[in-house]
């Protein structure tokens, strides 16, 4: 697995510690201290409790959270490092039941680790997991969710593809669907292939909340980076049948400073009620100061039937744009890696509000180890 | 004197295509350096007052906006006594007087073909009148204007001009002439008398300052072939003493040939070589009519089926007899040859016979019957006993691709009118209701430049794939090629090196494999698939062909498309980056929404269609006009059609292309949970 060695650890320890305050907007749980006395029986493990979007261990990030609610109970995926102080990437779970009361609120169990790298292959460096319900068979094995994430086989997080894996719980055991990517890494068809980054940031619906798989997702290379879906039936994954690949529509109101409007690392939610797919993106272009992640994220929205023409029609409605001065005390300078929480199949179903769920870090300015200061935060909005 | 150095033009895809068929693209500076200007104190350099242009040519232009198909007029000047070193020359001096209009004149010297003009906006040109006060002008769009009635001599600073193009590494050690083009799509109905032509050596005005007069007509006419004239007037040149002469009036008579729709089924297209030859090469195209033999010897005109699709070229025309020609060659120049357009009441002179051939410039891209008297034509060659008019086998067009290169015309029925025209009789000799391919050759002396003769078929004015037209197709081109020793094919190839090849498409049928092999000039190969054939796209979707990409990685090029629209406005229109397109691939049976990435992209692997819409192309940004709006609008067409290639990004990568035209429906995404409703595109095509 990936190493970095960290220069200045303990100040990114401090950090974390901060920027966890702020982020889940209560105060950590003091760390046990040992008791002496005799060896637990068996039983379940105690779990610590966390009201709010759980933060990332010192040492630790949390990032590219997909969050969905399944009968009252909500499951939290995201990316973060399995080793403090390490960029070994892994897929975590943690689900969350509502408590009422003062103080309390979504109640986050303990970290899952449910999917991690596989050494030599083609995902040994992995994130970005999206989730969705449904119906799935694969080596004659039902499974009832399908997750997507992204993976490359290159140290330098370049010439990322996209995999599948399935469950029969969320929180149980993961098969990565066969031994090769659902959407490859082309070097053939990528301007600049070496430096590229691929295919990443995938998003699932679950279109027929069935096996009818729509899997969206962000094809970066020298010409910018753009969003991208393909259609699979998931029915039979050991034989998927796959669409080609349609390009999303980037006209209309996207935010964004480039000459062509690009639409980087959204995720995406479909409205079935009102025929619509909602996506919430990072601004781009990016700063030049690291770190080169989006400053800005935007919630947009747009009619189904404009996805798959090429007919000019009003492309993308814009429905609120956040940047720093919208954080606590407007401290965050980046925020990206956001995704609409949805239901278990991705939808929205005629909803009259989102709960965004985002990332925000802190400037190498303020400290080398930044990366580990990447943590979840949340933002509600109202449509009307 | 300084030239100051203060912008730098970029050099703009497809710019060399519209100004030339090969174009070595030059930097462009603009100056204002000159030390002349309107303070200016100068003796006037030639006669002044009502004598001043006794002897000078008048030029009487196009009347009507986009006369021939928005020709380019041309007057070329001579110098008296043949080329001249004008490398020490500071000031050209044009005696000019403007007798109708205000024309935006590009102008400038004449070196081995190559233009030393006022290509450069902004740079300073000034007119000296009669009167001795001098006016400043500013170049605007390669073109100056010296105003309504002006009267007086141009000046221009040699600092102020450039090569606009220079293929011969000319260096004006040996100018040959003084010359002006202007367009008929912006200017028509104007009048210029050229006089004297003359150049400083400096300062005009300044002590030491010499003045040389390269053309002189102050003391009697010159002789008309001092001058050459390319215009849509074909009696565009008239001298004082020419003043006086009538005109025969135009013949009058019903039009005698099929119009409409169907008017060119059948008819032959001769493609001419598309580049010339270092010497003399005549291509010929012969005739055969519906009898063996038809007599001529009572006939008032010869009548052929006519339409010029691109260039001008000066066509001999003749009839044949075992071998005797009598031909527009066979008379002194200066014999009439008409037009009548089919949808015309009566006919226009199309051209007055000049070194023996008929430049009909005029009636480009216009259906109609080219009328030649017979009094126009004579005996040019051939035995005595053979010169019999009662016994004509062949119609015979011929024209040497030393001079005229890269035409297409149309040649359609045939006929002969006895009698007066009006009161007279016609009768048909090549009924074209059939095939009657077999009674058109194509020959040349030179066999390996060599025109070529296809046919419109009956059932293809219009062929369509389903929703989508087919206007252009691999068959008919031949291996073409553009290199460092040459070119061949009938395709044209230029800017930097290519070939076309003819392969098989994925149903057998001829397809074009397009390859930039070299880098030179702009950086892009450009290879011209469609010119003047005006192919009507107006209100469909999109653009519509097969591809195939065989090299091993994604290529990309563009379309560069000419639009012209009903006002006779022409802009320069290509693919942008970042719109989607649809792509159909044959093999794996799947459609995709893909990207411009930068332009028409083809995915490495890829064999099948390709649907581009028409909102993915905007308009040029050197190029004016034609608004986006009005892009494949009503009335509208594609008056040029040339797909180019980066020779930098994607050298010896190759990709083939078949089947251009336009489609109908714009199709739908389909995918195991989405219905395309019958829009996908193999069902669109027919394909299924």
């Amino acid at each position: 697995m990936k190493k970095k060695n960290l220069i200045a650890i303990f100040g990114a320890l401090v950090m974390s510690a901060m920027v966890g305050t702020v982020a889940a907007c209560k105060e950590p749980e003091p760390t046990p201290e040992p008791t002496p006395g005799p060896t637990p029986g068996p039983g379940p493990n105690p779990v610590a409790t966390v009201y709010g979007l759980p933060e990332a261990d010192r040492g630790h990030y949390i990032n590219n959270a997909d969050l969905f609610e399944d009968n009252g109970t909500r499951w939290l995926f995201y990316t973060t490092n399995e080793t403090s102080g390490e960029e070994d990437n892994v897929i975590a779970v943690r689900s969350a039941t509502f408590e009422e009361g003062e103080d309390k609120g979504w109640a986050y169990g303990e970290e899952t680790i449910v999917l991690r790298g596989s050494e030599g292959a083609w995902d040994e460096y992995l994130g970005s997991a999206s989730v969705v319900k449904g119906a799935f068979e694969y080596g004659d094995t039902e499974y009832g969710w399908l997750m997507a994430y992204c993976g490359t086989s290159r140290a330098s997080e370049t010439q990322f593809s996209i995999g599948l894996a399935v469950a029969q719980s969320l929180d149980g055991e993961w098969t990565k669907v066969g031994t090769a990517p659902v959407v490859a890494f082309n070097e053939a068809n990528t301007g600049s292939a070496a430096t590229a980054v691929g295919n990443y940031a995938p998003s699932l619906v679950n279109y027929d909340k069935e096996s009818g798989i729509r899997l969206f997702y962000t094809f970066a290379d020298s010409y910018g980076h753009f969003a991208k879906f393909v259609d699979i039936d998931a029915s039979d994954l050991d034989a998927p049948v796959l669409s080609g690949e349609a390009m999303v529509p980037n006209n209309g109101e996207i935010a964004g400073g480039d000459t062509v409007a690009m639409f980087p690392n959204a995720d995406f939610a479909y409205d079935a009620a009102s025929d619509k797919f909602y996506a919430v993106k990072d601004y781009s272009p990016t700063p030049s100061q690291a770190p080169a992640f989006a400053r800005r994220i935007q919630l947009l929205s747009i009619a189904e039937s404009e996805l798959y023409t090429t007919d000019a029609g009003n492309g993308w409605t814009g429905i609120r744009t956040w940047d720093n001065t919208d954080t606590p005390d407007g401290m965050y300078e980046r925020l990206y890696g956001a995704c609409i929480v949805s239901d278990a199949y991705g939808h929205t179903d005629e909803a009259t509000g989102a709960e965004i769920v985002y990332n925000v870090c802190m400037l190498e300015a303020d400290t080398d180890d930044y990366l580990f200061t990447q943590n979840l935060m949340a933002f509600e909005v109202d449509y009307q | 004197m300084t030239k100051k150095k203060t912008q730098v033009l970029a050099l703009m895809l497809g710019a060399g295509i519209a100004l030339s068929g090969v174009c070595a693209a030059y930097p462009a500076v603009t100056v204002d350096g000159n030390a002349l200007d309107t303070t200016t104190q100068m003796t006037y350099p030639f006669e002044t007052g009502d004598d001043a242009f006794a002897y000078a040519p008048t030029f009487t232009m196009a009347t009507e906006a986009g006369a021939g198909n928005n020709k380019w007029e041309y007057i070329e000047v001579k110098f008296d006594g043949g080329a001249k070193d004008l490398r020490s020359a500071e000031y050209l001096a044009v005696q000019i007087r403007v007798d109708a209009g205000n024309p935006g004149l590009t102008l400038g010297l004449i070196q081995n073909g190559d233009r030393y003009n006022n290509c450069v906006d902004e740079n300073k040109f000034y007119f000296l009148s009669e009167n001795g006060t001098i006016s400043e002008m500013s170049c605007l769009y390669s073109a100056i204007n010296l105003g309504t009635g002006a009267c007086g001599t141009l000046l221009m600073p040699f600092a102020s001009m450039n090569w606009q193009w220079n293929n011969n590494q000319s260096d004006l050690s040996a100018a040959t002439a003084f010359y002006y083009t202007t367009c008929t799509q912006f200017n028509y109905d104007y009048a210029l008398t050229i006089g004297n032509v003359g150049y400083y050596d400096g300062e005009p005005g300044a002590s030491g300052t010499n003045f040389t007069t390269l053309v002189d007509c102050s003391e009697s006419e010159r002789s008309k072939d001092m001058y050459y004239v390319d215009s849509a007037n074909p009696d565009c040149m008239k001298m004082p003493s020419e003043s006086a002469v009538v005109e025969p009036e135009p013949p009058t008579m019903e039009y005698p040939f099929r119009a409409g729709e169907d008017a060119d089924t059948w008819a032959a297209v001769w493609q001419g070589p598309v580049v010339g030859d270092s010497s003399t090469n005549w291509q010929t195209l012969r005739v055969k009519f519906d009898q063996e033999t038809v007599d001529f010897s009572q006939a008032s005109y010869l009548v052929i089926q006519y339409y010029g699709a691109v260039g001008s070229p000066g066509i001999t025309f003749g009839l044949e007899n075992k071998g005797a020609r009598y031909s527009v060659a066979g008379v002194a120049d200066g014999k009439p040859v008409y037009f009548m357009g089919e949808t015309d009441s009566t006919s226009k002179k199309v051209a007055n016979v000049t070194y023996g051939a008929v430049t009909a410039g005029s009636a480009s891209g216009i259906m109609g019957a080219m009328i030649i008297p017979m009094d126009s034509m004579g005996w040019q060659f051939g035995a005595d006993e053979n010169r019999d008019l009662a016994a004509i086998d062949t119609l015979v067009l011929t024209t040497d691709s030393q001079y005229n290169y890269n035409y297409r015309i149309v040649i359609g029925e045939i006929g002969l009118y006895t009698g007066e025209a009006g009161s007279g009789t016609f009768t048909k000799l090549l009924d074209l209701s059939s095939d009657k391919s077999a009674k058109f050759t194509a020959t040349s002396d030179l066999e390996a430049n060599r025109g070529t003769v296809s046919f419109i078929e009956a059932d293809a004015v219009r062929e369509m794939m389903g929703d989508a037209t087919v206007d252009i197709k691999g068959e008919g081109k031949s291996n073409s090629s553009y290199s460092e020793t040459g070119v061949s094919g009938n395709v044209l190839i230029n800017g930097s090196y290519g070939s076309l090849s003819i392969v098989e498409d994925s149903y057998g049928e001829d397809a074009m494999q397009l390859t930039a092999t070299g880098i030179t000039g702009d950086g892009f190969t450009a290879f011209t698939l469609s010119d003047g054939e005006n192919i009507d796209w107006a209100n469909m979707k999109g653009v519509s062909f097969w591809a195939r990409n065989d090299s091993d990685v994604e290529v990309s090029f563009n379309f560069e498309i000419d639009c012209k629209v009903a006002s006779g406005a022409r802009s320069r229109f290509n693919i942008l980056q970042g719109n989607r397109y649809w792509l159909y691939d044959v093999n794996t049976g799947k459609t995709s929404i893909y990207m411009t990435r930068p332009t028409a992209t083809l995915p490495a692997g890829f064999e099948g269609w390709v649907r581009i819409p028409f909102s993915a192309f905007e308009r040029a940004s050197w190029s004016s006009g034609v608004a986006k709006e009005e892009f494949m609008s009503e009335g509208s067409v594609v008056a040029y059609l040339g797909i180019t290639v980066s020779a930098a990004n994607y050298l010896n990568q190759s990709f083939s292309i078949n089947n251009i035209g336009a489609y109908n429906t714009t199709p739908q995404f389909s995918s195991s949970f989405v219905n395309a409703d019958g829009k996908t595109i193999p069902e669109l095509l027919g394909l299924n």
